[in-house]
């Protein structure tokens, strides 16, 4: 790369963009104050501005703000992770016989019975770990299944312009895609959204005051990149 | 975790083995800890406990107090970003193993200019 003078201090320091980007932690732990009113309609202004294919924008927000409404869903999804781990956690003491039963599982539905979210359905079953965390403001994602190439991609677009709103007002968030479960295994609250064909559930967001500061730079691994330039190929890291 | 071969599907990895549950591991300074706990109840995969006044890693091996969900750590950071003192670091990350091997990564390194 040729470095230019700019007349900027771009080379030597982060934009605040770039700043919110790389201090952002998923937050865990939040206050039970509750976020105001203008700032969740600001964050949702970030995620109606993001880009989708064809302009599309095949995303459906429900914000949750009702205490009682994410009690109830935190508990309807611990009861379903807990019908689960009975099934699928051979590690307790007496359940060996149930490892070729898991395993089976496992390989059928890989992708949500890998072993480090496996490991959050053990920790949400037993109470461990709430479903979001304790944030009082909820913001569920849902797709358009008609949406132009790769809904779910739009989504997550759309998602990460909120999460990055929100932290940049000093908010926490985490993704919580668990939620799922009270989407795909029962159809109590899917009527109870009015979730139908063409909407299909994709992830929620916690948004909250978080306690402490968490956001902040950690050192991260980084990934091969190969870089193709003057007619060869270098790999980065 | 994209498509996998025959092989690849028989040899996914269970529960019961640590090095693909637990994904890295948190060191506490215990002189600059203070034992205020918050990342003991900040943590998500309840892998950090308090031994005496400071905070610690659950063991990766053994039944802790019956408790099934051993180290569960996935490397998130959120303890050593929450920690006031700045006492906790994270190391060895992702202990790749056969089945993540096509992923090509380097060193822990913070965000760079």
């Amino acid at each position: 790369m040729n470095k230019k003078a700019t007349g900027t201090n771009l080379e030597n320091a982060f934009t605040p963009t770039e700043e919110v980007i790389l201090k952002r932690r998923s937050v865990r732990l939040y206050q039970k104050k509750q976020v105001p009113e203008f700032m969740v309609k600001r964050i949702l202004e970030a995620g109606r501005f993001a880009p989708s294919a064809g302009n599309a924008q095949p995303w459906k927000f429900v914000v949750i703000r009702d205490e009682k409404i994410i009690s109830d869903m935190t508990s309807a999804v611990v009861r379903l992770l807990k019908l689960f781990r009975a099934v699928l956690d051979y590690r307790r003491k007496g359940f060996f016989w149930l490892r070729p039963l898991a395993e089976i599982f496992i390989r059928l539905n890989r992708y949500e019975l890998h072993p480090v979210p496996f490991g959050a359905v053990d920790l949400i079953a037993r109470g461990k770990l709430g479903l979001w965390h304790g944030a009082p403001t909820v913001i569920l994602i849902f797709k358009d299944v008609r949406g132009v190439g790769n809904p779910d991609l739009d989504c997550g677009i759309a998602g990460q312009n909120m999460v990055l709103a929100a932290h940049s007002m000093g908010l926490g968030t985490c993704w919580v895609s668990f939620a799922k479960t009270a989407f795909k295994y029962s159809l109590k609250w899917k009527r109870k959204f009015g979730i139908s064909y063409p909407y299909r559930f994709v992830s929620s967001l916690a948004v909250g005051w978080p306690v402490g500061k968490p956001d902040g730079m950690v050192p991260r691994e980084t990934h091969a990149i190969d870089w193709y330039e003057n007619g060869e190929r270098i790999t980065i890291y | 975790m994209g498509r996998l071969g025959l092989i690849e599907k028989l040899l996914l990895p269970g529960y019961g083995n640590v090095k693909q549950v637990a994904w890295a591991r948190v060191t506490v300074d215990t002189m600059r800890c203070t034992g205020c706990g918050v990342c003991v109840r900040a943590c998500p995969a309840d892998s950090i406990m308090m031994a005496g006044k400071k905070a610690c890693m659950k063991p990766h091996v053994g039944d802790l107090l019956g408790d099934p969900g051993i180290s569960q750590c996935m490397g998130c950071g959120d303890c050593a970003a929450l920690c006031p003192s700045g006492a906790i670091t994270l190391s060895e990350p992702y202990r790749w193993t056969r089945f993540f091997k096509t992923i090509n990564r380097g060193e822990l390194v913070s965000p760079r200019l």
